[in-house]
């Protein structure tokens, strides 16, 4: 089931990424079984000549998906500007998902700064992706600035907490229906992941959760799958929940009946 | 030495020859080990671009990121 993000069509809903994986062989193995067509990746200080960086980006230059370079560990619009068109130079696009954290200890955006970053790197240019909490308001304001994908998180990076706040998210998918929604950060299992995807988001990015399993290979499959069925089962149109007990099977001719006189 | 100054390359002191081109700070830089891998560079917190490498003349003072791509979430 295709997804188009800025343009680009993507056979899976199901973006991953590289990090904390048991090896760089279980990296490549996990990324590939969770059907993806998009891997997040980062920038860091580092001897150009060290060993270790050389072999991850050779693995993921040979897996020949489309690259979304992260802007991790920056705190402002400063910040994430430079390092938004280091990016560019490196992994030749425009793609940038955008992180600026206002708070160390949840990893929670700053809000104010992911806007001002958000529009300043719109129009230099580049096709923005910002991870940002389950605000509606903020969601509408990244929006309003050019984000055509917008990326509130479940719950807290690394957590595994699922969906902490279901009407949160809903009401943005109610209330946005034009902007592509992927939900980023805060899946923890394959549930939260259908879940986010009956709700009628667009798409789900995920690391942690695969990545930190006992057999992340497997894991990945799994979390393909449910994302699948609950983007299947968005489209296919869900029945209203009802309080009262309804028979599925017919009424009618019911056997040993008997209308009471 | 009067002639050299002394920069930041990723938060490590560095010294080079004074009207050092950033390209042949970079050269230097990387003398010892062969480049394995991409890189980008920001100047004082201000990306430059490649195409600037040899034009930009580093200061004494100036703190150079070389940063490389490394796994992400």
């Amino acid at each position: 089931m295709a997804l188009t993000i800025y343009g680009q069509q993507l056979s899976s809903r199901l973006l991953i990424g590289s990090a904390l994986y048991p090896s760089p062989d279980v990296m490549s193995k996990a990324i590939l079984a969770s059907g993806s067509d998009v891997v997040t990746l980062s920038l860091k200080r580092q001897n150009p000549s060290a060993q270790a960086g050389a072999e991850f980006w050779q693995q993921i230059q040979r897996l020949g998906l489309t690259l979304l370079p992260n802007t991790a560990g920056c705190k402002n619009a400063e910040e994430a500007y430079t390092l938004a068109q280091m990016s560019r130079e490196i992994f030749q696009t425009d793609w940038i998902k955008l992180e600026v954290i206002g708070d160390d200890y949840n990893l929670q955006p700053d809000a104010i700064e992911l806007l001002k970053s958000a529009e300043q790197l719109v129009n230099a240019g580049f096709k923005v992706l910002p991870y940002c909490t389950d605000d509606l308001v903020l969601c509408q304001r990244l929006y309003d600035v050019g984000c055509e994908v917008i990326m509130p998180w479940a719950s807290p990076i690394g957590t595994g907490k699922g969906l902490m706040n279901p009407y949160n998210l809903e009401t943005i998918r109610l209330r946005l229906p034009e902007a592509t929604l992927i939900i980023d950060a805060g899946i923890g299992k394959p549930s939260d992941a259908c879940l986010a995807m009956e709700m009628g988001f667009d798409g789900v990015l995920l690391n942690s959760a695969v990545a930190l399993a006992d057999n992340p290979i497997v894991m990945a499959k799994a979390f393909a799958q449910a994302v699948n069925a609950g983007a299947e089962a968005y489209m296919a149109g869900i029945m209203p929940e009802r309080q009262t007990a309804q028979p599925s099977t017919p009424t009618l001719d019911t056997p040993f009946w008997h209308q009471t006189e | 030495m009067p002639n050299n100054i002394t920069i930041m390359i990723n938060g490590k002191q560095f010294c080079c020859a004074k009207n050092s081109t950033l390209a042949e700070v970079l050269r230097q830089y990387s003398i010892q080990n062969r480049v394995k891998t991409s890189f980008a560079l920001a100047v004082n917190q201000c990306f430059v671009g490649k195409d600037h490498y040899q034009s930009y003349q580093v200061k004494q003072g100036d703190n150079i990121d070389i940063l490389t791509p490394i796994v992400g979430g």
